[in-house]
């Protein structure tokens, strides 16, 4: 990022292969459309180059551009009112060998999908960046613009929650 | 222990925030209630479950949708034209440009009221006169410039007739961009409790939400209690609109109160 916030422009390819696949999902999860998805993280990209030389080299990087991805996303929100809102679900991909194996997996990934996407946004949020994306509760601390110590005590709730729904709304089989 | 904390020392055992001992006292007294031994399965099932969660895949014409845009900024860069990068530059020559044609149009402004004035014996109470006319019956364009030369960052006084007149217009007045200049004018008071406490009550009444929204942006500097009340109050209400909630809830998160 460095090299880019300097002016070798080029230097962004490498970013995007290496980020592409964590904010497109991140944008996914959050807004089920895939179209969308792919167009917000193009734009997040373009956003990276435009505002390169804000970038602060003391801030992780992965912090400040999912910070990016999420202004890109309220932005997006503010744009649509809420029959606009596609309602597609997050497709799982599996690796799993087995037929039988793949199939229970992605059964029980999809069912876990279906049970974070009833939750409201902001709570949808915390699980994507902690669980999904697998970020520290310091960096989503910092990209939300919390303290860590509340952000803790939300992912336990928002834990919480998800488990109520999977086990009461979705029938989930543990 | 009762179950509440129980589940919150599961979730933070799976979390990996106990310490070894705090572990093992844990699952000893998982080991003896059945029920438990049913709910730690069901978290850890659900954590197992949530790291197994894989990426979706990217469609392959991505990339080269931002090699495009790449390979457009590096041509522009090398011929000396703008890129994005450094329309950031640009903007802040606008701004200043902007500035700077503000600073003249109010001083032009100011020195008409002032002319207004002396031509009505320049006394404190005709400018007030001047004022109200002016938003009665002026273009919305005419009462903003009217209520933006009415803030003076010299003088932060301002008598309660005025402080009466913004919040008649804010009430009344049908534009919600002259709505927006008197909320922008009445928070550079937002320390007195009146103004918040008009400014709160306005937030009911208010129809455009990018005026909500400025009257959400001040109220939030001076964050208090029944400033609190308020936002949950908003965030609870479906009717709002969704970019309303999100801000607000926004603005809980940053003073650390919103309730999960």
């Amino acid at each position: 990022m460095l090299n880019v916030k300097s002016g070798k422009i080029s230097e962004a390819a490498l970013l995007f292969d290496r980020y592409q696949l964590p904010i497109f999902n991140y944008f996914l999860s959050l807004n089920r459309n895939r179209m969308l998805a792919d167009d917000l993280t193009q734009n997040v990209f373009e956003k990276m180059i435009k505002y390169s030389s804000s970038y602060n080299d003391q801030r992780k990087f992965k912090a400040w551009l999912f910070t990016i991805a999420r202004n890109v996303n309220n932005d997006e929100y503010r744009k649509k009112v809420p029959s606009e809102r596609s309602e597609e679900f997050c497709e799982i991909k599996s690796e799993a060998n087995n037929a039988h194996e793949l199939m229970e997996k992605s059964e029980k990934s999809q069912q876990l999908m279906a049970a974070i996407n009833l939750l409201p946004d902001i709570e949808r949020e915390i699980i994507v960046l902690t669980k999904l994306q697998k970020l520290k509760f310091s960096e989503v601390a910092d990209i939300i613009g919390m303290n860590e110590n509340t952000l803790k005590v939300k992912s336990h709730r928002c834990m919480k929650k998800l488990r109520s729904i999977l086990i009461n709304d979705i029938r989930y089989e543990y | 222990m009762n179950i509440e904390h129980l589940e919150d020392k599961m979730i933070a055992a799976l979390e990996g925030e106990l310490s070894a001992t705090e572990y093992n006292a844990l699952m000893d007294t998982i080991e003896t209630d059945k029920e438990l031994g049913l709910l730690w399965k069901s978290y850890e099932s659900m954590y197992s479950d949530l790291n197994k969660l894989e990426m979706v895949q990217v469609c392959p014409e991505s990339k080269s949708k931002f090699t495009e845009f790449l390979d457009k900024e590096i041509r522009a860069t090398q011929s000396g034209k703008s890129p994005s990068s450094s329309k950031i530059i640009s903007l802040v020559d606008w701004r200043r440009l902007s500035a700077i044609a503000a600073i003249f149009i109010g001083a032009i402004f100011i020195w008409n009221m002032g002319e207004g004035s002396l031509d009505n014996g320049g006394t404190l109470g005709n400018e007030k006169t001047t004022f109200a006319q002016a938003m009665q019956g002026s273009s919305s364009t005419e009462k903003i410039k009217v209520i933006r030369v009415s803030y003076d960052d010299n003088n932060l006084e301002i008598d309660n007739e005025t402080i009466k007149l913004l919040f008649d217009v804010l009430r009344k007045d049908e534009s919600s961009n002259v709505r927006l200049a008197v909320v922008e004018s009445l928070s550079n008071y937002i320390d007195r409790s009146d103004v918040r406490a008009a400014l709160l009550r306005s937030l009911d009444k208010e129809p455009d939400g990018f005026v909500k929204l400025a009257i959400i942006k001040s109220l939030s500097s001076r964050f208090n209690n029944e400033i609190e009340n308020k936002f949950e109050g908003i965030v609870n209400d479906k009717a709002n609109e969704k970019f309303i909630i999100d801000e607000v809830q926004k603005e809980l998160f940053r003073h650390g109160s919103v309730q999960i």
